[in-house]
Parts: structure tokens; C-alpha cells; sequence
């Protein structure tokens, strides 16, 4: 209390020297050395960063500005923000593209050469009207069947039953009119699906691309 | 000097790094953020306050408000902020675009006020006048209005002056045994005013590109398959991409 | 990277250049003695006032109508002021004050500069002083946690650049080349809050754009607790603990690992799930919580390792209770951290007091604990007197590890009850903030005992200088009189 331990001239003092129960004022030191939880943690390290990737490749959008959660991706959003009726249809058709066509005609629209046609580019879209392609969505297409002059023989399946009208004018619109696949068609409305669906409502079997080139494409 | 120049060439390369990332990234990918014209009305969204508002929003960072109160409305799948009604959509960094001080906030002691605009006015009051008489009653005394509020009462920002020969237009009406006594009336000061403005102009509702405002579906349309989306929304010109 | 840095940063035990350079410690602690004293003083005084203050409001949050007339002391301007006066008041010149001494003796060198820590500590302080007033008036710049009108941040950045250029000579300066890591970390949260706080100066108080201000708010938060206090106070713990454990931190290459991987993680994280940020902003902040855990938990295993698994050894003193205080919060922090992005968690607890608890808990936990640990180290040595009792000291340590406690648990749980009640549709805004209540009285009561606590330390410090004080002059003076006694006695024969 009164100035214990207060040395006089506060210059003098060996600090070294052990007080009652206090520890020796020497500088700590950094031992050398390396330990096993180091690898461990270089190993939880690499685990987490993995991890980490893995959710920024799922969550952060290719760091796309124009995306907030709970949304996904840019196409998410752009799909709930129509600015004309055909791109509503285009936006609300490359959801459909994704989950009924890609598997085929792959997501470039590219095909497989030998085994799928392409849709990008292809002598088959680029026409005037849809009326061919609304059928083979419709009721499929077995057989062989040129396209861009290369001659493919496959069946595709038909949409007619898992697909609405509306679907189906998203779908073939998206393709039509997708200017990163070079098309610039008009777009396909749900009333012209309608029509020919109505039309063709006894087909029970796929079309062959013989039949379909007998058929206007436009009307 | 042993090590010194390592570490802080590692310190400024760590900094500098994160710096890019998380503050210059983010402004350069904003650089051409411009409000957005909804092609229905012909309105743009954010549109600059008026005067007394901007006014008021100076008033709400003076006090401190933003402590007690968040201007944030999350997303779907975090917290229930929409199923609760406190907005329409989420909030975005475009409804911050014009403020000066951009005041979020972390911690919700009070309600969110970030569409307080929208929720205070009731139906049939066409210029939001009832919606500031409200709000500068409950910022005179909070508790004559909830009895369980915490709210600190901002009686300073009101003078109680003796009535003179005609009591003034703005004086509060005060539910009985609230406020003064008989003989005197509150009158809110300029501060108050603009705070009222200010809170009763607050609306992030508005659909926006990146949080576009579901409507519902027109009865009869389409059935929809699980890839469709199934809402419609509000038309918008192209944003900025 | 990080095994190649290990190789090139080891040196063999015989290499201890300027060794024989090294200066007494007595002779150290003379050189830093008033100028370290002074700048505790401060920080201690704010401490006292910012923690009075948040007693205040926090008790204001039960009832409303205290003191209510007082246009100056309303909850949001008192919280404006706590968060000034804890961070800029307290835990920033008391890290400068403490990095300084501990720079000095494992420098082995005497304080060079200490007029610059002088300019530093009175430019500093009169810029807190006209900052928390001018909050208190109502001039806050309305961003949470830097609400310092730019009237008084401008001479605090300017004083900043002076102390912290001063220390940074000092540590060019020392006669033992060799560093420690409290030095690392001293570099580390020396250079960083530099950066980041006349960044944010420049760019938010004087530029008024609300994307830009958004996002350095978001960023500038991140950088001052988690790259500042953080790192500050772990440079007082990597100093204070192994001198009261009597061993040397060890093994250097875990520490190592952790100094550089916390230095490149730490920085991305901070962006709440709630903020109003793109969707990568926020997955970037939650990947680096995540991972900001490796480094968080490679320092505990230091810690650990030097203590050799002998924590107790710590509770004899109260520096180690102290010290081994800020490093539990630390590990809280770090799970907590990460806790709150999980899915379930975020939409309960984000917007709710439990932010506010997270950051009280690096600021009074981490920080604050460390810092009084450095601070019950040093003083007694700069005064060159145990404490008056040592025991009081002990119940200084445990009373201020409690008072924490309980001031962050209380809001942590309160804003989890908090979240729970207003995610059900229907509650209303004082049904929620009851749900908070009994917890929040809880963190009410901690805030009190932290502000006695405090104040008797505050106290403590002051009686101790003064005798310290009393020592040095008094011979001093007797010699003086003496002399002009001689010189009378001269003059009169």
C-alpha cells in the first residue's frame, strides 16, 4: 500500500528478480518447431476451400450483380421480368429448353453430330411459319430426316401429353428466336399450337419428315 | 530488417485484394445503376425525395433512429418479413441509390419502417395527411398510442405553448390525460414536421428488375407444368446491364 | 505458400542478432512510462464514460420513460456515443498504448518518438471528446459503429497517421531483429486500422452516395473488428500469456499458418445474410466465416500448446484469467460467426439484438478482455508497484470477465427470443421486443457491474500513476532543494 516494492530512483530495479507469486519478467521467446495439428488443419483447410468453391458455384450467381437470393441465377430473374409477350414466352421457354430438350439437342442447340440434330441454325426452324416443328413437338418424329444436309435417323419422343399449348409456344419461341444461336424467327403463339393440335388430335403415332414436308409451314 | 518487408508486402497484398473485392468490384459492376421507369405508369423507381423528406431523413439520423429501427425487407427463405406483409419484395441496393446516408440498420428494437409509407396511410387518406397526424402523436408520446411500446417519447421535437385566441391547425389531438394540460395545445417544430414527412414517405414496394413483385395468376389461363413460372409480373424497360 | 514461408522465417536458436543491444527493461519501461500511462489514462477514462453511458441505455430499453426529457440522452444518441467511446475511445489507444510498451521491450530498445504518441494521444482524444459530443448533439453520421461526424474523424485520422508512424519506426528501430508474433499481429492491426479508417473517412464522410456508403459501411466494420481489434488484442494475449505461463508459444509454424491464412480470409467476411448486397457479396462473406474458422482454431491450439494443456497455471494471476478470457470469446466468436449463416439461424437471428451481441462480444470480450489483461500486466511495472492489493486485481479480472458475460449472453439470447417471436406471423412489435425483455435485463445488469468494475480500475490506474508520480519527483525535488540550499550557502559565504 504505502509505495511497496517503489524503488527510489525508478531506474536501478532488477526486473528479473522473481516477486512472491509472480512470474519471472523475462520476454516471451517463439519456440520452433512444427506439430501434427498442423497438417490436420492444412487438411481441414483444403476440405473447407473445396467447399467453399462449391457453394460460390452454386450461390454466388457468376457473381452476377442483377442476382439476390433467394433467386439463383440471371436467367431466373430475367424469366420473371417479360418485357414483350414474345419474351415472355423466350424467357418462360428456355426453362422448358432445360428441362425437356437439352438432354438432346444440348444446350448450345449444337445437337450431336450422327445422333441429334441441331436446332441452332437449322433449315428446319428457319422457316417462315412453324407448323412442321409444332407437329413433331406434338406427336414426335421417327425416321430419318435431313437437316442442314446431314441425314439423321433417330425418334424423338412426343411432347403432346406433358406439354400445354403455352409450353409449347414458350419452347419452340425460345428456339426460334434465340439470337445467341443465330435464329431470328417470328415467335410461335399458343393459339397457332392449339389450332394444329386440334387438327391433328387422331394422329396417334410420331410424324416422318417425308409427311411434314408435304405440310405448308406456314398457313 | 528481418521479415518487415515480407510482412507488409503480404499485409498490403491481403488488403488491397479485399479492398478490390468486396468494395471496388461491387461499384464498378453498379457503375451505370440508373433508377428504373415502370412502362405502366411512366414513374421512375427511386425518385428523389422531397425536400422536407430529405429534410426529416437528417431528423432520423440525428436521433438515431436507425438503432432501434431497420430499413430491410429479406427475401423469401430468410426470416418471414414477406408472409408478414412488411413488404412486397426484398430490399435491394437501388432503393438506397439516392439516399446521402444510407441507413439500414442491424437491429430491429422497433418495427421495420422501410415501407412505413405505405403501411401507415389508411384507406381514403389521399395525401397522407391522417398518416402524419399519427405518427407525430405517437412520436410525442408513444405510449399514449401503445401502452407496451419501448419507444423514447421525442417531446422535444414539440412545443407546448399556451393556446392563444385560435388554437393553431397543427396542434396534435391528444387522446385525454396524454399531453398537456387544459389551456396549452402541442405543436410540432419544423424537425417534426419533416421526420413525419420523411417516415410516411418511406416505400420499397415497387417491383424492380432484380426483385420483381409477383402478381397473382389471371384466373382461367394456363395450367402451368413445374418448369413455368407462375407468376406474372409487371412489365419494366431493359435495365442496365 | 505457406510451407515455404514457415522455411524462410525460421531462424536457428543462436541467431540473436543485436542482443547485446538489448536495453534493461527497467531502463524500457522508464523511456515509455508517462507517455504509455497517459494514453491508458484516456482509454480507461472513455472506457468509464462509454460504459456509463451504455449502463444507461441499456436500462432506458426497460424503461422507456427514463430521464426522458433529455433530448441528448435518447437511446439512439446514447448508443451512437457508446459505440464511439468503446472503439475509438477505449480499445484503439489502449492497443496503441499497449503494442507500444510491449513493441519496446521485445525490441529490446527504449521509446524513440514518444512526443508523436503525445501529439497522437491529444489529437486523438479531442477528437473522441468533440466526436461523442457532437453525437450526442445530434451530429452522428448516422453509419452504425462509425458514427464520428467527420469534424472529429479528420484530426483522429490525422492523429492516427502520427502515433501509428511513430510506433512503426519503432519497430524498424529495435535492437532485436527477431520478431515475435505479437509483433506480427501488432503490424498486422497497426497497419490495417490505418488503412482502413482514413479509407473510410475519405470516402463516407465526405463523398454522399448511397451505394457507396452501403458498402464501405459494410466493408469498414469488418475491417476495424475483425482486422484491428481482433488481431490487436491477440497480439496482448501472445505477449501476456506465455510470460505468465513461463513458456514460449510454440510450435511457431502453427502460428505462423494461422497469422497468414487469418490475414488472407479475414477480411472477405462481414456481409450479413440481411444485407441489401448481391447474392455472390454474400456467399463470398459466408464462405470466409467458414473458413476465417481454421485460422481461429489453429491460434486456440497455439494457445494450448504453450500453455501445455495447463490452463489453470493462468488462474493465479489476474492478467491470465484476463487474457484466457479474451481467447474463449475469441473461439465463441468464431463458431457463433459461423453459426449465424446456417439457414435455420439466419432468419432468426439476423436484424434482432443479436448482432449487437456479436459485436459486443468482440469489442468487450475479445478485445476488451485483452486489452485489461495488457493493462493489469503493464501498469504495475510502469508504476513499478504491485497493485494496491493484488487480490482486488483478481476480482477486477473476474468481475470484468463476468460483467461481459452476461452483457453478451444476455443479448445474444435475447435475440434469438427475439427472432423466434417475430417470425410468427401475427406478433406485433411489443410482443417481440417482451420476448427480449427478461434477457435484455439480463445484459442490463452486466453492463452496470461492467461500468463499477471499470471505474474502480480507472480509479486504480489513477492512484497508481499519482504515486508513481510522487515517487519519481519527490527525490527529485528533495535533491533540487537540497542543491539550491548548496548554492544559497555558496552564494551566502
Amino acid at each position: 500500500m504505502k509505495g511497496r516494492d517503489l524503488s527510489v530512483t525508478m531506474k536501478s530495479s532488477d526486473d528479473n528478480r522473481p516477486r512472491e507469486g509472480r512470474p519471472r519478467d523475462t520476454e516471451p521467446r517463439l519456440e520452433a518447431g512444427s506439430s501434427p495439428q498442423l497438417y490436420w488443419l492444412m487438411a481441414l483447410l483444403g476440405v473447407l476451400a473445396v467447399w467453399g468453391d462449391h457453394y460460390l458455384v452454386n450461390r454466388a450467381a457468376d457473381y452476377h450483380p442483377q442476382v439476390y437470393t433467394p433467386y439463383l441465377s440471371f436467367y431466373e430473374v430475367d424469366a420473371l421480368n417479360p418485357k414483350s409477350p414474345g419474351d415472355v414466352l423466350a424467357a418462360k421457354g428456355r426453362l422448358i429448353y432445360q428441362n425437356y430438350c437439352q438432354p438432346c439437342h444440348q444446350p448450345n442447340g449444337g445437337g450431336l453430330p450422327g445422333q441429334f440434330p441441331p436446332l441452332a441454325g437449322s433449315d428446319w426452324v428457319a422457316v417462315p411459319g412453324p407448323n412442321r416443328i409444332i407437329r413433331i413437338v406434338l406427336n414426335g418424329l421417327a425416321g430419318p430426316v435431313t437437316v442442314n444436309g446431314a441425314v439423321f435417323s433417330n425418334a424423338m419422343f412426343d411432347f403432346g401429353k406433358s406439354l400445354t399449348d403455352n409450353d409449347i409456344a414458350a419452347v419452340l419461341t425460345f428456339v426460334r428466336s434465340n439470337a445467341e444461336w443465330n435464329n431470328s424467327s417470328a415467335p410461335v403463339t399458343p393459339e397457332q399450337v392449339a389450332a394444329i393440335r386440334k387438327k391433328t388430335s387422331d394422329r396417334g403415332e410420331p410424324w416422318s419428315a417425308e409427311e411434314l414436308l408435304k405440310v405448308p409451314d406456314s398457313d | 530488417m528481418k521479415h518487415g518487408p515480407f510482412i507488409l508486402v503480404g499485409l498490403l497484398l491481403a488488403s488491397a485484394s479485399s479492398w478490390c473485392g468486396m468494395v471496388l468490384a461491387p461499384l464498378v459492376q453498379w457503375r451505370d445503376l440508373q433508377p428504373e421507369k415502370d412502362e405502366g405508369t411512366a414513374t421512375y423507381y427511386p425518385s428523389r425525395r422531397s425536400g422536407l423528406a430529405e429534410q426529416g431523413s437528417e431528423v432520423y439520423r440525428a436521433m438515431g433512429c436507425f438503432h432501434c429501427h431497420t430499413q430491410i425487407i429479406r427475401g423469401r427463405g430468410l426470416g418471414m418479413d414477406l408472409e408478414k406483409g412488411l413488404g412486397t419484395r426484398r430490399s435491394v441496393a437501388i432503393d438506397f441509390l439516392y439516399d446521402h446516408t444510407v441507413m439500414p440498420g442491424e437491429t430491429r428494437l422497433g418495427p421495420d419502417l422501410a415501407n412505413f409509407g405505405v403501411r401507415s396511410r389508411k384507406a381514403g387518406d389521399t395525401n397522407g395527411a391522417l398518416a402524419r397526424r399519427s405518427i407525430l402523436v405517437k412520436l410525442f408520446d408513444p405510449r399514449s398510442v401503445n401502452s407496451a411500446s419501448i419507444m423514447p417519447s421525442y417531446a422535444h421535437l414539440f412545443e407546448v405553448r399556451k393556446i392563444s385566441r385560435t388554437p393553431s391547425p397543427e396542434a396534435l389531438v391528444l387522446s385525454p390525460g396524454a399531453g398537456a394540460q387544459s389551456g396549452f395545445e402541442v405543436v410540432p417544430k419544423p424537425e417534426a414536421i419533416a421526420l413525419a414527412a420523411y417516415l410516411t414517405s418511406l416505400d420499397s414496394q415497387k417491383s424492380v428488375f432484380v426483385a420483381p413483385v409477383p402478381k397473382p395468376v389471371k384466373k382461367g389461363g394456363e395450367k402451368g407444368t413445374n418448369a413455368s413460372p407462375s407468376v406474372v409480373v409487371e412489365t419494366h424497360s431493359a435495365p442496365p446491364k | 505458400m505457406m510451407t515455404t514461408t514457415a522455411t524462410e522465417i525460421v531462424s536457428t536458436p543462436d541467431d540473436r542478432s543485436g542482443e547485446h543491444d538489448r536495453v534493461l527493461p527497467g531502463e524500457i519501461d522508464a523511456s515509455c512510462r508517462w507517455t504509455v500511462l497517459a494514453l491508458f489514462v484516456g482509454a480507461l477514462f472513455w472506457l468509464v464514460a462509454a460504459s456509463g453511458l451504455q449502463a444507461l441505455s441499456s436500462v432506458k430499453l426497460l424503461m422507456p420513460g427514463l430521464l426522458a426529457p433529455w433530448e441528448f440522452l435518447t437511446y439512439g444518441r446514447l448508443e451512437g456515443a457508446v459505440s464511439c467511446g468503446l472503439v475509438f475511445g477505449f480499445a484503439i489507444p489502449a492497443l496503441m498504448a499497449l503494442l507500444t510498451w510491449i513493441q519496446c521491450r521485445l525490441g529490446g530498445q527504449s521509446l524513440a518518438g514518444s512526443l508523436g504518441f503525445w501529439i497522437f494521444g491529444s489529437m486523438w482524444n479531442l477528437g473522441v471528446l468533440g466526436s461523442v459530443l457532437g453525437i450526442l448533439a445530434g451530429d452522428g453520421s448516422g453509419l452504425a459503429w462509425f458514427e464520428l461526424p467527420l469534424y472529429g474523424a479528420a484530426p483522429m485520422a490525422a492523429a492516427y497517421i502520427v502515433g501509428a508512424g511513430v510506433l512503426l519506426l519503432n519497430v524498424k528501430l529495435r535492437a532485436v531483429r527477431e520478431m515475435h508474433v505479437s509483433q506480427w499481429f501488432l503490424l498486422l492491426a497497426v497497419i490495417w486500422f490505418g488503412w482502413a479508417f482514413t479509407v473510410a473517412v475519405l470516402l463516407n464522410q465526405t463523398l454522399s452516395s448511397g451505394l457507396v456508403h452501403l458498402l464501405v459501411g459494410y466493408w469498414f466494420k469488418q475491417q476495424m473488428f475483425f482486422m484491428t481489434l481482433l488481431p490487436g488484442a491477440l497480439a496482448v494475449v501472445f505477449y501476456v500469456l506465455p510470460k505468465v505461463a513461463e513458456a514460449p508459444v510454440r510450435p511457431r509454424s502453427l502460428v505462423l499458418f494461422a497469422f497468414w491464412t487469418f490475414v488472407f480470409i479475414g477480411p472477405w467476411g462481414g456481409i450479413p445474410q440481411s444485407a441489401p448486397l448481391p447474392a455472390w457479396m454474400v456467399s463470398v462473406g459466408v464462405v470466409a466465416s467458414t473458413l476465417v474458422l481454421v485460422p481461429i482454431l489453429a491460434t486456440i491450439l497455439t494457445v494450448y500448446e504453450t500453455l501445455g494443456g495447463n490452463c489453470g497455471s493462468l488462474r493465479k494471476t489476474s492478467e491470465g484469467s484476463l487474457v484466457m478470457g479474451s481467447v474463449l470469446a475469441l473461439a465463441l466468436f468464431a463458431v457463433m460467426n459461423w453459426v449465424r449463416n446456417w439457414s435455420g439461424v439466419a432468419g432468426v437471428v439476423e436484424l434482432s439484438v443479436f448482432s449487437k451481441g456479436m459485436s459486443l462480444l468482440l469489442v468487450l470480450g475479445v478485445c476488451g478482455l485483452g486489452v485489461l489483461g495488457g493493462i493489469h500486466h503493464v501498469v504495475p511495472k510502469l508504476t513499478h508497484s504491485q497493485w494496491l492489493q493484488p487480490s482486488w486485481a483478481r476480482i477486477h479480472g473476474t468481475a470484468s470477465i463476468l460483467s461481459v458475460a452476461a452483457v453478451v449472453a444476455g443479448l445474444i439470447l435475447a435475440g434469438m427470443f427475439q427472432g423466434l417471436q417475430s417470425n410468427k406471423l401475427g406478433s406485433t412489435a411489443s410482443e417481440i421486443a417482451g420476448a427480449a425483455r427478461p434477457m435484455l435485463a439480463l445484459s442490463a445488469l452486466g453492463c452496470l457491474s461492467y461500468f463499477l468494475a471499470q471505474s474502480a480500475l480507472f480509479g486504480a490506474v489513477l492512484w497508481q500513476s499519482a504515486l508513481a508520480c510522487r515517487a519519481c519527483c519527490v527525490p527529485c525535488l528533495v535533491d533540487w532543494a537540497k542543491d539550491q540550499r548548496v548554492e544559497k550557502a555558496e552564494v551566502g559565504r
